[in-house]
């Protein structure tokens, strides 16, 4: 996943890795990702931002 | 929650430990002991639900599913790990423990006597009482603890277990036992199990978190469904730029 990749709604966009079981993550919208706000390899909270799409 | 062979006298010997550094600060301390990993687990969600603040586990056998409980999540309790042995010099499989990963500190060795644990209740406590009764996130009591206090926990301090300290760290008679027990790689495990290992991944990953919360964007934000560690990859083959992060 980069910035400038088209992804539809429901298109498996990044992964969460929780105990160690790999969650994809699928958009919830059609669009165009504007900015990756989550670094790779790095934990996050609930509800953090990960994507911004547009 | 204690050894599961020799259930009665550790868990004795270590409450009645914990209990009077603990009454003295206001704290009330409980008791936890199974040999079964389940009711281990049943007991740790409990203690989010019921809002404990510390956990202090001899996790003999170093559990995996219940350490697993113990997500860094702001809800979870702190976990600070004791060992009655000094688990690096002891047989490769039980130099891995699968809660040093999620702990804010650890001690293992000195045979963990009454001193371990109380120490172990007192620092735990006072990183408490820093952050007030009932006071700010557990966020930043997390992160006051990951940094300050427990490098505090690693250094032997005048009065609380000196003597053994300097059994395990010094030059003397101390060592050349713990090299004797540990086997040909015993010497530097040891050295490291001396000095405290302690991992505070949950300190570190939070103040990363907050910075980037920081940022304004325009645009849809699609926000994180769970806890976990984010990986850009749609699939775990995909084609990428980068490497998966190692722990």
């Amino acid at each position: 996943m980069e910035v400038g990749d088209t992804v539809k709604a429901g298109q498996t966009v990044c992964i969460i890795e929780a105990m160690k079981l790999l969650n994809e993550i699928e958009a919830d919208k059609d669009g165009v990702v504007k900015a990756i706000l989550a670094e790779n390899g790095q934990p996050v909270e609930y509800g953090e931002p990960l994507l911004a799409i547009e | 929650m204690n050894r599961g062979s020799t259930v009665a006298r550790p868990c004795v010997t270590s409450f009645s430990a914990c209990r009077r550094p603990a009454t003295a600060r206001g704290a009330r301390l409980e008791a936890f002991q199974s040999n079964q990993e389940g009711a281990l687990i049943d007991r740790v969600h409990a203690a989010k639900k019921q809002g404990i603040a510390y956990i202090i586990v001899n996790p003999a056998g170093s559990r995996t599913a219940a350490s697993r409980c113990v997500t860094p999540s702001p809800r979870s309790p702190s976990v600070l790990e004791v060992h009655l042995s000094n688990i690096h010099a002891r047989e490769p499989f039980r130099r891995h423990s699968y809660f040093s990963d999620v702990a804010v500190g650890r001690s293992a060795g000195w045979e963990a006597g009454a001193t371990t644990w109380r120490s172990t209740t007192r620092l735990q406590l006072g990183a408490k009482l820093e952050i007030g009764p009932g006071g700010p996130s557990p966020a930043q009591g997390r992160i006051r603890h990951g940094s300050a206090q427990t490098q505090e926990a690693d250094r032997p301090r005048p009065g609380i277990g000196h003597r053994r300290a300097r059994d395990h760290r010094g030059r003397g008679e101390g060592q050349d036992r713990q090299r004797r027990a540990g086997g040909a790689g015993g010497g530097r495990d040891a050295a490291r199990a001396g000095g405290g290992a302690c991992n505070c991944r949950r300190g570190s990953g939070r103040t990363s978190a907050s910075r980037r919360g920081s940022a304004k964007v325009e645009g849809h934000v699609l926000k994180s469904p769970m806890v976990g560690t984010f990986y850009r990859a749609p699939s775990p083959g995909a084609k990428r730029s980068w490497r998966w992060a190692t722990r």
